[in-house]
């Protein structure tokens, strides 16, 4: 299944995004991103289904939950 | 024993909250934040899980402006040494823990700024209006005394705060899990509790709400599993205040109790603690020989005779009476009820106290009164 993955900036945002797409009916799982895509050390960010991709970023900005860049996978 | 001081740390703890402390310890205890293993984000998940909880309860929106601290005095030391950096004046009550009086007298100290302390017996805009100038930037309050169990009216304080655009920093550590709070449509800048209180978790769970975001300076910095090759800390909430690893057990307990809050209801506690809290001051008000100080929400402050309070606590103790004797580290209420000589005794109680237990405190009371003169 082709992922797309969601770069957050912290954990705790991450949790939030989670729990926002969740309850759009959008299942996410949320990772530690590889550190050589990482910015400036540690970060999370939430792995979706790549279909799923564009609706997510659509409720995170509705949300007011900061994302940042993307990659797909 | 027969605990009485419930105003310290409340004993014993609900049920569900030895269990989530077991499961904690026992099956999801990974680093919160840290690593993305499953033990790792199962801690992480239950502090989450926690923070909407507390979040929930206050009727408050933004989870992630819920710090998680180690006790409410380090949550007051991160907001007043954090929003006081510059010279100014402050207004405090006269009803304030060290907790508020200390760090706030270092922060003032610091900028040579200096406070007035406003009286709690009038009302609240009488006494906190004429003492408000030019350079007036906070007013810092308890929601509920410690001592006397005096409510202060959140919404008031927070009609002359917004008014004269200043910045109110509220200890809850008394007042939630008593009565409830509701944030919504409050003007506040930060607000700290205990969590092993009313709230009924375990020593070690604390938190503020930090409201009014103005990116204060950090007290304490250190890990905080992001933006691990800045030397700073991270500026978004509430990563920026908590450095080091959070206490997944503590905080697992805090939402197991706020979770039994929830199922028993706040309105049925505060029912049952203000009847208790009444037969408590009726009681001690047909004493001849006993001083009532106060009766509130749970608290209730005394003296019997010339004895000084430690006597009395000690000999409730060996009659099988935890109770709390002194100062309660207020030093500004004893001064202001003349108890600095000899402090006074403090019953507090819990919604698990029972009718029973008073009515067996009453009989070694009236002993003790006997003796007094």
């Amino acid at each position: 299944m082709k992922t797309s993955i969601i770069t957050l900036k912290t954990i705790t945002i991450g949790m939030k995004a989670k729990k926002t797409l969740s309850a759009h009916g959008i299942k996410s799982r949320l990772i530690k991103i590889d550190t050589n895509q990482s910015q400036n050390g540690c970060q999370y960010g939430i792995e979706i289904k790549a279909t799923d991709f564009y609706d997510a970023v659509r409720i995170l900005r509705e949300n007011e939950i900061e994302y940042g860049v993307y990659k797909p996978k | 024993m027969i605990y009485f001081d419930n105003a310290a740390t409340s004993f014993p703890k609900p049920r569900n909250v030895l269990n989530e402390v077991t499961k904690c310890i026992t099956k999801y205890c990974g680093n919160p934040g840290r690593s993305s293993h499953r033990l790792a984000l199962s801690a992480a998940d239950k502090i989450f899980e926690t923070r909407i909880l507390i979040a929930d309860l206050l009727g408050y929106n933004k989870c992630e402006n819920v710090i998680f601290t180690p006790n409410a005095t380090y949550a007051l030391n991160l907001v007043i040494k954090g929003i006081i950096s510059k010279k100014c004046h402050c207004i405090i009550s006269d009803l304030e823990h060290n907790s508020v009086i200390r760090p706030l007298n270092k922060a003032l100290t610091k900028y040579g700024g200096d406070l007035s302390v406003f009286n709690t017996d009038i009302p609240l805009s009488d006494a906190i209006v004429p003492l408000i100038r030019d350079d007036t930037y906070a007013i810092i309050s308890t929601l509920c005394s410690n001592v006397t169990g005096k409510i202060i009216d959140i919404n008031e304080l927070s009609a002359i705060a917004n008014k004269y655009n200043l910045k109110l920093i509220l200890d809850a550590s008394q007042y939630i899990g008593h009565r409830k709070l509701n944030l919504k449509d409050i003007y506040f800048t930060a607000l700290c509790s205990a969590g092993h209180k009313s709230l009924f978790g375990i020593q070690g769970s604390a938190f503020t709400i930090i409201n009014d975001y103005g990116l204060f300076d950090t007290l304490t910095e250190g890990g905080s599993g992001v933006d691990s090759f800045s030397p700073n800390m991270p500026i978004l909430l509430p990563e920026r205040y908590e450095a080091g690893t959070l206490s997944t057990p503590a905080i697992a307990s805090l939402g197991a109790g706020i979770e039994f809050l929830n199922k028993t209801k706040i309105d049925k506690i505060e029912k049952k603690i203000g009847y208790m809290t009444m037969l408590i001051k009726n009681q001690l008000s047909s004493m001849p020989y006993v001083t009532l100080y106060g009766a509130d929400n749970g608290i209730i402050s005394f003296n019997v005779g010339d004895y000084n309070s430690s006597y009395v606590s000690d000999f409730l103790d060996k009659q099988g009476f935890a109770t709390r004797s002194g100062y309660h580290c207020a030093p500004l209420i004893h001064k202001k009820l003349g108890t600095t000589e000899r402090g006074a005794v403090r019953i507090s109680l819990s919604y698990f106290n029972e009718e029973k237990e008073i009515y067996s405190l009453f009989k070694t009371l009236k002993y003790i009164n006997q003796y007094a003169k």
